[in-house]
């Protein structure tokens, strides 16, 4: 079931809204978060029925390792490490095994070459990844983690219920392909649900869904049969071909993956709930490492506290902290896939941000003025679109192709050269929007009736022009 | 309070709207002829498609269509029984590109197919040079051409792909055009990625089928829309159209051979043409000279042969068969599937 299908758009998410606030009339928010709980199981179920019992053994894990830790923090002692291991490796063994299993396998097969790696590879390839594992994995250890960290602080005094630690967990606007939510920052909101629904925030939440719905559509799927036809290919692309396809999947994947993001945080508001921004306009970064401060915001900050920061930050020196560095930026590549070149995409940004990090000490050492903001933010733009190539390629050969073209600046357009008028318009309109244009989560929204026709328009044109079955980018990760 | 009203208005704006394209919808597009699809995606070259359909083939390959986008919705499988097949047709293709997927099948499956089924066209026979620029892009098909093609040939080539450009804007145009109406894109892909037009198709075999005339309205609409497009798609694809290309008929000759030493069943079908297109091609191109050569070429190798080129002359595909003056409709293409396979079950291995 996709946001944007008939299914979601026209039975799912009319009788879910229907079936929780049917609850608020009677004042009952326990029957709203059992709504929401039941409506997230349905919906994930509708992908795939025997996947439901592992996303609940996967919010079990982290609930049953919270309440050993509210166990001990409640009866005034200081909670081991053992609940902790318990959340957080069980959780992540889960992960190992549904995601990453077969590329371990073959991993240590190549060091070994022991057959038995060999042997067992197939079978641990054709294990089916569950969609949303990584999202919904990276959650419950957060959660574990956080309420560990209360707990040694002696801050922690209250117990997590449990319907709303699962309906944390499995929240449908943001099971699937995130933002990465707190507990901290989504549980309270559950606990103190509104019975009284807040249509003005609802009205707010429409808005940014059919902004979400509309990057997805119009903007990420006529972006997207331009992008197949250079990386899925086997022909050798001219340099046109490559640069235009790799323009091309810049800007795809960013309105494919932000709209699912703003649509998400639309559903949350028609829910009454709030859920951070994931993206805050990227590709205006002036530096790497502000544009891992605008996207993906969620997965960042979730590498940078329980990761970058627990591994000693950069608190150590130079070298050391370049080694956690490029280590934090290589498993957060490999966290999107079990590729070798999802783990190259992680060190190359890892690598710039490094160059930034030396460019920074070297301009304050020699008492060096800013470059002009176009040309750092041009340099950026291009650094991450160049990055881009080797996180879509199919394998490094393909990523090689794709490099070695833009030396041969001859020939025209050859695999794109069916692309047409419109696909043009499409690609500048879409690169002119996500360099200039003013982001949907900053805009004052006033619900006038103005804005109300332009949402609806909005709407219609996204919903008359979904083209075929496209799931989200984000969905295989 | 503003909040729901904002909500009201804006489902409300979105059901008006959503309800008035799905009425114009079912006024210009009653028979849902057309996806629903806004904007026409980027095509993706046919010829690296069927590239790749011929790499994933298994052997033994029980037969394979060779042929333009005409022959396109006609599934081997379901034509030569008890057999396997695959089809290779690609757009606007030209006896080189034939040739180098000939070669290029014989090489990755030296076992050669059983059948060989060749559904050809006067375009293929251009003596200039080829239409489309797709094969140069692929390096496995491209090797195969080494003695045909030159740098001055693919440079004259882009030259000549230039004009294309000029049809496909104007193609856009119609889309957006259409879009603005509530119809959509025109060309649309199949499961195993070969592009057809209109409605999904079948390529079932099914001798004794008979067509149904649609209402004259429906042909009428139909042919408006696109006969202009096609026809002048077709002047330019036949201007210097003057002789028979004697390099395209050596291809053609070298095909058949090695056909015939590989022990490989051959049939070579010329592909149907709608009444206008046949006047068309009469008025620039030497058709009748392409046909007696062709037929000679079957008959010096023993092959099947079977002319369906004038649709003035085969009852069974009249002129509203065509979808759009230039390719058969689904229901046509499963008679004229039919037809063929009774074709084939009469005529036995050359040897």
């Amino acid at each position: 079931m996709l946001f944007f299908g008939d299914i979601f758009l026209f039975v799912f998410l009319p009788l879910t809204l229907l079936a929780f606030y049917a609850f608020g009339r009677r004042s009952n928010a326990t029957g709203r978060k059992f709504a929401l709980l039941l409506a997230s199981l349905i919906f994930y179920g509708f992908w795939s029925l025997r996947h439901v019992p592992l996303l609940l053994g996967a919010a079990a894990i982290p609930f049953i390792a919270i309440r050993w830790i509210e166990h001990k923090a409640c009866n005034g002692g200081k909670p081991g490490v053992f609940p902790l291991l318990l959340g957080v490796v069980g959780n992540l063994g889960l992960l190992m095994v549904f995601k990453y299993a077969g590329f371990w396998a073959d991993v240590f097969f190549g060091l070994s070459r022991i057959r038995f790696f060999d042997e067992v590879s197939p079978g641990l390839h054709s294990i089916v990844l569950p969609l949303g594992i990584s999202f919904y994995m990276l959650q419950g250890v957060a959660a574990v983690v956080d309420r560990w960290r209360a707990a040694r602080a002696g801050e922690l005094n209250d117990r997590t219920p449990a319907l709303d630690f699962f309906t944390f967990m499995t929240f449908f606007p943001q099971l699937v392909a995130g933002p990465i939510v707190r507990a901290g920052e989504l549980i309270p909101q559950l606990s103190a649900l509104p019975v009284e629904s807040n249509s003005q925030r609802a009205a707010r939440g429409l808005t940014i869904f059919s902004v979400g719905l509309a990057k997805k559509v119009l903007l990420a799927d006529y972006c997207a049969p331009i992008v197949n036809a250079l990386f899925d290919s086997s022909a050798m692309p001219t340099a046109l071909d490559s640069a235009l396809g790799t323009l091309a999947y810049t800007l795809q994947i960013y309105f494919d993956f932000s709209g699912y993001s703003d649509m998400a945080v639309g559903l949350a508001a028609l829910f009454g709930l709030d859920i951070p921004v994931n993206f805050r306009s990227p590709y205006r970064s002036g530096s790497i490492r502000e544009f891992w401060r605008r996207w993906h915001v969620t997965l960042s900050f979730w590498f940078r506290d329980y990761l970058y920061i627990p591994l000693g930050g950069s608190r150590r020196g130079i070298l050391i902290n370049a080694l956690i560095l490029l280590s934090v930026t290589g498993a957060a590549g490999l966290w999107h896939g079990a590729s070798w070149t999802f783990v190259f995409w992680g060190l190359y940004h890892g690598l710039f941000i490094l160059i930034h990090r030396v460019w920074l000490r070297f301009r304050k050492k020699f008492n060096l003025r800013a470059p002009n903001v176009v040309i750092s933010v041009a340099a950026t733009f291009i650094i991450v679109s160049l990055g881009w190539i080797f996180f879509r390629a199919p394998s490094f050969s393909r990523a090689i192709d794709v490099f070695r073209s833009f030396a041969h600046l001859d020939g025209g357009l050859m695999l794109l050269a069916g692309i047409s008028w419109i696909q043009w318009c499409v690609l500048f309109v879409a690169l002119a929007l996500a360099l200039f244009a003013p982001n949907v989560h900053d805009l004052q929204f006033r619900p006038t009736p103005r804005w109300a026709y332009a949402t609806g328009l909005l709407l219609t044109c996204s919903i008359a022009g979904v083209m075929v079955y496209s799931p989200f980018i984000y969905f295989q990760f | 309070m503003e909040g729901r009203r904002f909500i009201y208005r804006a489902l409300i704006a979105c059901g008006l709207l959503l309800a008035l394209i799905g009425a114009i919808n079912s006024l210009v597009n009653p028979y849902s002829e057309y996806s629903w699809q806004i904007i026409i995606p980027a095509k993706v070259p046919t010829r690296i498609i069927k590239k790749e359909v011929l790499e994933k083939a298994e052997p033994p390959i029980g037969a394979v269509i060779f042929g333009s986008s005409r022959v396109a919705e006609l599934d081997p499988r379901n034509m030569i029984p008890g057999g396997d097949g695959i089809n290779l047709a690609i757009y606007n293709p030209s006896m080189e590109d034939i040739y180098a997927m000939w070669k290029y099948l014989l090489e990755l499956h030296p076992g050669a197919p059983d059948n060989l089924i060749l559904g050809l066209d006067i375009g293929m026979f251009h003596p200039g040079p080829m239409m489309e620029a797709g094969l140069y892009a692929i390096p496995e098909l491209r090797s195969r051409l080494s003695w045909t093609t030159s740098e001055k040939t693919r440079l004259e080539y882009i030259r000549f792909r230039r004009l294309f450009r000029l049809y496909a804007l104007e193609h856009s145009f119609r889309i957006l055009k259409s879009a603005a109406l509530g119809r959509r894109s025109l060309i649309n892909f199949d499961e195993r990625g070969i592009p057809y037009i209109g409605r999904a198709p079948t390529g079932k075999a099914e001798p004794g089928d008979k067509l149904v005339k649609p209402p004259q309205k429906i042909i009428t609409k139909r042919f408006k829309e696109l006969r202009k497009r096609l026809v002048w798609f077709r002047e330019i694809k036949y201007r210097d159209f003057d002789e028979i290309g004697t390099k395209k008929m050596k291809l053609l000759d070298e095909i058949l051979s090695e056909a015939r030493n590989k022990n490989t069943r051959s049939f070579v079908f010329l592909t149907p043409m709608h009444p206008e297109m046949v006047q068309l091609a009469e008025s620039m191109t030497p058709l009748d000279r392409w046909r007696r050569e062709v037929k000679a070429l079957c008959e010096k190798y023993k092959i099947a042969f079977i002319d369906l080129s004038d649709s003035r002359e085969v009852p069974y595909l009249p002129s509203w068969a065509f979808l759009d003056a230039e390719h058969l409709s689904s229901d046509a293409v499963n008679v004229l599937a039919g037809k063929l396979s009774e074709f084939f079950a009469k005529n036995p291995r050359h040897d």
